[in-house]
């Protein structure tokens, strides 16, 4: 990737089924919202091309994920070299929230990305359009509780948006290819993005079959 | 390696096609150990060693030469398309057909494999039985004029001439007794007139025509749309001497029809035929339906969630835990439902949601091994549809029949005159006169019932009767479908990735630049065929044409669902490996998602199919060989 001219940013997108995580991306890419979009199998891939900080023209490849539990195991072919990954939840769905840490962990062990201490993750808490009462209580505390004792303490950025209304989807993308970029440039620095031998040592489904030591 | 040599030149120095096209139908031992060799070379190439990679290119010429596939630009490989090319061995006996058919032009029945056995010789053999089934397309037509043949079957040989007449004249008497289609037709219409035969008919029989006067577009078009008529009416009529004809239906016959395509009115019956659901033995139909409804209808009796129109969706609010997984899968199903086709009207009406909805809550309960997974409320849906459509159909030829039943009315008994298509409908679909079904009463009172179709139908106006009746056969339909691939949906989806690989390696033997392509951009088959696979291509295809594809998958034995639609991904892949190779990663991924199909018509999809066909016959046992 890095040969080439054009920076590209590659982000992937996980959540709940049901959460909007297509819907987002037409939005941001598009610029528009429809109620038909399909349910998404494996993923899907969109791309833009925006430009960001000191007129740093950058192409954001997403991959815009099926939320189902079954298509996880796919996550290996996906999101290896990602460069940032957004978790999304529904704001009015309390089950999609309190799975944030699944994904995240999940997107972790098949990454296989170098540095999972700091990897860029963001948060979108999706359909705030929909009327408050339908919105999951105290909103605002579950959400703190989970960023700050279950996703490690660290203060992954957080945006509420409505892809139906486009209100913080650009915003939000913006700060993800900023991030996104940070990391790029890391994985630049540190000599390709994927540890070849790290990569070995954290994949499970070899486990049965390798003959050597994995220690 | 001195035997395989052996056996290598046993197939190259073949300078007539019989060793792959043979009587033995390319089942030959020339042929498999051929394939053998092929495939040990093939995937010798996988190592990216350039000269493997030749040896298969010249391999490739040199079998594809003494095939006569005389290709122009000599490889394979580069036009990744086995069809360009002549086979000067069978021209000579083929009348040409299928013009606008640049692809498949001759030799292999026009696009339309008769699963190899019967593409005799130039020699002008025997045409098996299946050579006169397989090409009953309606865009089809032939340039015969020597003879009546009620059936399309333009290369037919003229040794043969007695036999297809004897079996005309049955098939006339049962077509004029048809009703509903064959009003302005007459069955012998193309032989009367076989100018209205496509103009490309200058074939070996074109000498024999009289000369052509010569028509203005207009009165060509009608006659065309005539003749296709007339071919859809001989269609119909070998249908229906299919199943009816007998008390035990012949399956393997049904088979050999449906692969080229069932007609509309008969396509639910078939596909319950081949699906094994309804039984052959006609005694036994309406006894086992009537079971197997009832079963379903146990089945939700069974199930604990209740059905609601709009449940309170306070699951996510309520339960933190996992303790209700039946909710989360009901809510799975809700979701995804609201989402099946959103640009059908059909599947916009609550009372086609709360149908689908029920059919995938009880499967996912029922094999609690896969569960529901996202894609499966899409592969119920052509079933669904059919099933509906075939209830509108009976309603319509009740109606007509009623209608005449008034007007021929006053003489003698109220009882109704018998519809000659009687044994043709799916029994119990109709309400029998016990049954009161007030809501097809009233459907067959509406005057605008002969205009309905599955765009305007609304479900709502169906009667609880026959809801249950068409979700049924549904849910015991899409039970069998699944059946056959239940390793696409347990966890993991290994029946998915195993068919993604196997994609691959047909790529490369067969379109080898593509893979070469796809490998210096980066491109991973799981990236785009997944979905392929797990839907079974409906997300790329209109589901018209996903039905007509279903007509050929249920005729493949084992069922195409499988192992046939991998070689009907490869061969709809390679339609657009031109536009791919000239593709960057981005661009590749981006027109795979969206490929542009949606002017595809029928004879795509089928020329697809029969790519798919001939592949899996060269392929099929050397697949093995790769891993």
């Amino acid at each position: 990737m890095s040969s080439r001219k054009k920076t590209l940013l590659k982000v992937i997108i996980l959540g709940d089924s049901g959460v909007g995580k297509t819907s987002l991306m037409q939005q941001f890419v598009n610029n528009k919202f429809s109620h038909q979009y399909k349910a998404t199998i494996g993923a899907d891939f969109l791309t833009k091309e925006i430009i960001i900080d000191n007129n740093k023209p950058v192409t954001l490849q997403i991959w815009d994920t099926a939320g189902q539990e079954r298509f996880q195991s796919l996550g290996v072919a996906f999101y290896r070299g990602a460069d940032c990954c957004v978790l999304c939840f529904d704001v009015t769905n309390e089950k999609s929230l309190n799975n944030l840490t699944s994904w995240k962990d999940e997107f972790l062990v098949q990454s296989n990305v170098s540095n999972p201490q700091d990897f860029p993750f963001i948060i979108i808490g999706n359909k705030i359009d929909v009327d408050d009462s339908k919105k999951i209580p105290s909103l605002q505390k579950k959400l703190h509780n989970i960023t700050h004792n279950q996703l490690g303490g660290l203060n992954y950025p957080v945006f509420e948006t409505s892809a139906k209304d486009s209100i913080n989807v650009e915003a939000a993308f913006e700060v993800i290819a900023k991030m996104a970029l940070q990391q790029e440039e890391l994985n630049a620095a540190s000599g390709g993005d994927v540890n070849d031998d790290y990569n070995d040592a954290i994949n499970i489904h070899l486990d049965g079959e390798s003959s050597g030591c994995g220690c | 390696m001195g035997k395989k040599k052996q056996e290598m030149a046993q197939v190259y120095n073949g300078t007539s096609n019989e060793f792959i096209f043979g009587e033995q139908g390319g089942k030959g031992k020339n042929l498999s150990s051929f394939l053998k060799n092929l495939s040990l070379t093939g995937s010798s190439t996988l190592s990216h060693s350039s000269s493997a990679r030749d040896s298969v290119e010249e391999t490739n010429s040199q079998i594809y030469g003494s095939l006569g596939y005389a290709n122009s630009t000599s490889s394979l490989n580069s036009s990744g398309n086995l069809f360009n090319p002549k086979r000067p061995t069978n021209t000579q006996r083929t009348v040409s057909v299928g013009s606008g058919l640049p692809h498949t032009s001759t030799g292999l029945g026009s696009g339309f494999p008769e699963r190899m056995t019967p593409v005799s010789g130039g020699s002008g053999g025997k045409i098996s039985p299946y050579s006169s089934h397989k090409q009953s397309q309606p865009r089809r037509s032939r340039s015969m004029s020597r003879y009546t043949d009620l059936d399309d079957d333009w290369d037919a040989d003229l040794q043969e001439v007695s036999s297809p007449k004897k079996e005309l004249t049955k098939l006339d008497t049962e077509e004029s007794s048809r009703t509903s289609l064959n009003a302005q037709t007459s069955p012998m219409l193309d032989s009367l007139y076989p100018d209205l035969m496509l103009p490309s008919g200058n074939g070996v029989s074109a000498a024999s025509k009289p000369p052509k006067e010569s028509l203005d577009f207009e009165d060509m078009q009608t006659k065309m749309e005539i003749n296709k008529l007339n071919l859809l009416n001989s269609k119909y009529a070998k249908f229906r001497k299919v199943l009816t004809s007998d008390n035990n239906i012949n399956l393997q016959d049904l088979r050999k029809l449906a692969w080229n395509g069932i007609p509309n009115e008969l396509r639910a019956v078939s596909w319950l035929l081949l699906l094994g659901y309804l039984p052959t033995n006609k005694s036994r139909q309406s006894s086992t339906l009537k079971r197997k409804r009832q079963e379903y209808l146990e089945g939700l009796d069974s199930v604990t969630i209740e059905f609601h129109d709009d449940p309170p969706d306070n699951e996510s609010t309520t339960s933190l835990s996992n303790a209700n997984r039946d909710k989360m899968l009901y809510h799975q199903i809700k979701i995804d439902v609201k989402r099946t086709n959103p640009t059908l009207k059909l599947y916009s009406y609550t009372a086609t949601q709360m149908s689908l909805r029920k059919i995938l809550y009880l499967w996912a309960v029922r094999h609690p091994a896969s569960g529901y997974v996202q894609g499966i409320n899409d592969l119920c849906t052509p079933f669904y549809q059919i099933f509906l459509n075939n209830y509108i159909w009976q309603l319509q030829r009740k109606q007509q029949l009623l209608q005449r039943q008034h007007k021929s009315n006053n003489s003698s008994t109220g009882s109704l005159p018998e519809d000659d298509d009687m044994d043709l409908y799916i029994p119990g679909y109709l309400a029998s006169e016990e049954e009161d079904d007030p809501e097809e009463l009233k459907l067959l009172q509406d005057p605008q019932l002969p205009q309905y179709t599955l765009d305007n139908f609304d479900t709502s106006w169906l009667s609880p009767r026959i809801t249950a009746i068409i979700e049924a056969d549904t849910y015991w339909c899409l039970s069998r479908l699944l059946e056959n691939i239940t390793d696409n949906y347990i966890h993991e989806q290994p029946g998915i990735i195993r068919q993604v690989n196997e994609l691959r390696n047909l790529i490369s033997k067969i379109d080898h630049e593509l893979i070469k392509h796809f490998d210096s951009e980066g491109v991973e088959f799981i990236q785009f065929s997944f979905r392929w696979m797990n839907c079974l291509l409906m997300r790329e295809l209109p589901i018209q044409l996903i039905i007509r594809m279903w007509d050929t998958y249920l005729s493949e034995t084992p069922l195409g669902f499988n192992t046939f639609h991998t070689y009907v991904c490869a061969a709809f892949l390679i339609k657009f490996s031109g536009d791919l190779k000239a593709k960057d990663f981005q661009e590749i991924l981006l027109f795979l998602q969206n490929p542009p199909t949606s002017r595809w018509k029928e004879k795509d999809v089928e020329l697809m199919l029969s790519e798919a066909f001939i592949w899996q016959s060269l392929y099929k046992n050397a697949s093995a060989h790769l891993r």
